[in-house]
């Protein structure tokens, strides 16, 4: 039996992915004609895009917003839509409500009319915001929404659309309207009535997307991605180390970010698009290999990592890896508490 | 001299005396095999061209006592001793030509059936960049049928098969047992057999018979056989037959090497992914043991890493062949099809080496190009 943590851990890693296919059914959903299912000409959408927000904007004015993604409906009608398919259930403990407030903050950010669409002159003539949250968070969502309606005069409240990844017979991802309304009426009304996509028509994208614009909740994700397909490509023989028993890889910071976004994410394309994944996030999975002995750190952006497959699951075999640092870490945290002469202190 | 020894020292005066391929075949029909020496034959895949040279057979052949080479060919005697505490020695030879019927090598070896599977078979399976690919069910069919419609005068018998399919013994986990049956039957009664018994074939043994105008059949003592990991074998050299039969195996296995071969995103244009179907007539995957039994084989493929993502409902899989680098991703998104997708590197080898213990271990499907719906 696995331990409650150990799975814990694992599951974030499905759970990520999970995110990518949630983002990828809305995307497909959102480019396509609702009356013949074929994907509208000239429709498009981008994962991480900076968009500008106008003087007038009430979170942050004349700057740069990075909605999770931007889909260009038609010629004059587009979406952003800010993905949150992790959120906690609403509660009054402090640290759901702040959640669900950043959440709110983020949407009013593109309350706006927003500059960077994918037309000629970076704008369009209507455009929505959508809430993309699991089903299960959809009314909580939508009644949250209404309560912060007041403090959204004269503008449209996002349009709240829950997913769910019904477990029985073939796969496919529900997604549902549960408030608000889309401008566009083919979808509003496809949406109302519950989409069903399957997963099968998202399996080539599937194949090789593995990041959406939200970072993993940990380093195991992006681990996982560079052991199991990214390290193996770059082994030789010629760069095996007998001593080590490993391949000694030597890596940058950029240069796994650009192969990780040209075979696993989103390449820029232009000045606004950011480049999924982004650094810091490789960055963090290398440190994290330095922390569990796979890697050196030659600089701040150079690595040198020790390649060595074994039969274990790779997943498995990291998440332990990381609870056991943790482990380490409070234990080291207790001895720096506890100085050795505290043991023999008269007790007051 | 041994009968065995006899018959390596033929072999081996065969090649040397040989000038090119066809010459060497005509001259090993005239071989006089004895048990338990056999003829055995594979085509051999390597990823190098046609003109840069022979194979390392250093790296290739376990218990090579004696090389010689000549202009795109090459010849080994290989020696084992049974097992360490036994004295008796196995001899075999090996000849590797550079085929001029598919680009391929042709790997011929006499030999006892361990010489072949511990000092050829294994060995090549070691060898990074050496492919001897695996046939699938369907061609397996297709290349006994084939070989049959050829035979003129003469009818294949089968004397034995060997077959595999899934055991349930009363409360034990389902496991993949192997069934031999000895019945005589011809090749259509054989395949519609393991069909209907939700089988897979693992090898086939047949004798040739001659046909007599009387419509008689008659045995002709020479004793064939086929197996799914891609060699054939014989007791007896029987002219341009096993020629024929191992030209047919060749482009069995090219067929095959074309399909896997450019499915790594590396070198795909636009880093595209090119993935592989596996389709089945029947919902496999709505049971979930046979789910558990799919994820169990693709997680006991010798020298293959692996990451379970998801198991349950579905499926998602890593794959990492540590031996080249290779890697896959599997998805069973639905009840009648799981989905191989080869990842940055992936070498026609190693996704033989992958599909093949997959399949060995679970039942077949139709590969397919995944194409967008």
């Amino acid at each position: 039996m696995k331990d409650h943590r150990l799975r814990v851990l694992t599951n974030s890693v499905d759970n990520y992915f999970s995110t990518v296919v949630y983002t990828l059914a809305f995307a497909h959903e959102a480019t396509r004609d609702q009356a013949s299912d074929t994907m509208l000409p000239g429709a498009s959408f981008r994962v991480g895009r900076r968009m500008s927000t106008s003087p007038s904007n009430t979170v942050s004015p004349s700057t740069e917003v990075t909605p999770d993604l931007l889909v260009q409906r038609t010629p004059t009608y587009g979406l952003v839509c800010e993905v949150k398919t992790n959120l906690p259930r609403y509660s009054d403990d402090e640290v759901v409500v702040k959640r669900w407030n950043d959440m709110d903050a983020q949407l009013r950010k593109y309350d706006d009319n927003l500059v960077g669409w994918l037309t000629d002159n970076e704008k369009v003539k209507t455009s929505d915001v959508v809430l993309l949250v699991d089903m299960i968070n959809g009314v909580d969502a939508a009644d949250f929404i209404a309560k912060t309606r007041k403090e959204r005069v004269g503008r449209r409240a996002p349009v709240v659309v829950g997913t769910d990844r019904p477990q029985q017979g073939e796969m496919f991802v529900l997604l549902s309207r549960e408030s608000g309304s889309l401008q566009d009426a083919a979808l509003n009304e496809g949406l109302r009535r519950r989409r069903k996509i399957p997963f099968r028509v998202l399996e080539l994208q599937l194949a090789k997307l593995k990041f959406c614009d939200s970072p993993p909740p940990n380093p195991l994700y992006t681990v996982q991605v560079l052991w199991d397909h990214l390290f193996p490509s770059m082994s030789n023989p010629g760069n095996f180390d007998a001593l080590k028993r490993a391949y000694a890889l030597k890596v940058t910071v950029k240069g796994l970010t650009r192969a990780l976004q040209t075979y696993y994410g989103w390449v820029p394309r232009d000045r606004r698009d950011v480049g999924i994944p982004r650094s810091d996030w490789v960055k963090d999975a290398l440190d994290f290999l330095v922390e569990t002995g796979d890697a050196e750190a030659k600089s701040r952006a150079a690595y040198m990592v020790y390649y060595a497959r074994t039969k274990r699951d790779a997943i498995e075999k990291f998440a332990k890896r990381m609870l056991d640092l943790e482990k380490a870490r409070k234990k080291e945290a207790v001895a720096r508490r506890y100085t050795p002469e505290d043991l023999f202190k008269p007790s007051a | 001299m041994t009968s065995l020894e006899k018959q390596v020292r033929d072999f081996g005066l065969m090649w040397e005396g040989s000038q090119n391929f066809a010459q060497f075949a005509f001259n090993v029909s005239r071989l006089e095999l004895a048990a338990p020496a056999r003829l055995y034959m594979c085509p051999l895949f390597t990823a190098r061209r046609r003109d840069s040279g022979l194979p390392p057979v250093g790296d290739l052949f376990r218990g090579v006592t004696h090389v010689q080479t000549k202009d795109g060919s090459l010849y080994a005697t290989l020696e084992l001793r049974s097992s360490s505490s036994d004295t008796r020695r196995l001899l075999g030879a090996t000849a590797l030509w550079q085929s001029d019927r598919v680009p391929c090598w042709e790997v011929w070896t006499v030999a006892p059936r361990e010489v072949w599977n511990r000092a050829v078979l294994s060995a090549i399976g070691r060898t990074d960049g050496a492919v001897k690919p695996s046939l699938r069910q369907a061609q397996l069919a297709s290349v006994l049928h084939e070989f049959e419609a050829r035979l003129v005068k003469m009818s294949l018998k089968v004397k034995r098969f060997a077959s595999r399919q899934w055991v349930a013994a009363k409360g034990e986990p389902r496991r993949v047992g192997a069934r031999v049956d000895w019945k005589l039957m011809s090749l259509d009664e054989v395949l519609a057999e393991v069909r209907e018994q939700g089988e897979w074939l693992s090898n086939m043994s047949f004798e040739l018979m001659r046909l007599l105008d009387d419509g008689r059949r008659i045995p002709t003592g020479v004793h064939t056989g086929i197996s799914r990991r891609g060699f054939i074998q014989a007791n007896r050299p029987y002219s341009e037959l096993f020629s024929e039969l191992s030209l047919l195996l060749m482009r069995a296995g090219k067929d095959t090497i074309d399909r896997y071969s450019n499915r790594g995103r590396e070198s795909v244009p636009k880093h595209a992914v090119r993935p592989i179907a596996i389709e089945y007539d029947y919902p496999i995957f709505r049971e979930p043991s046979n789910c558990r039994d799919f994820i169990k084989a693709a997680k006991s493929v010798p020298r293959f890493g692996y990451s379970v993502i998801h198991s349950n409902p579905y499926i998602h899989l890593s794959l990492t062949d540590s031996s080249d680098g290779s890697s896959y991703e599997f998805f069973v998104f639905d009840e009648v099809r799981a989905i191989v997708v080869p990842q940055i590197r992936a070498t026609p080898g190693s996704l033989d080496r992958l599909l093949s213990h997959v399949f060995a271990v679970f039942p077949e499907g139709n590969l397919a190009e995944l194409s967008e719906t």
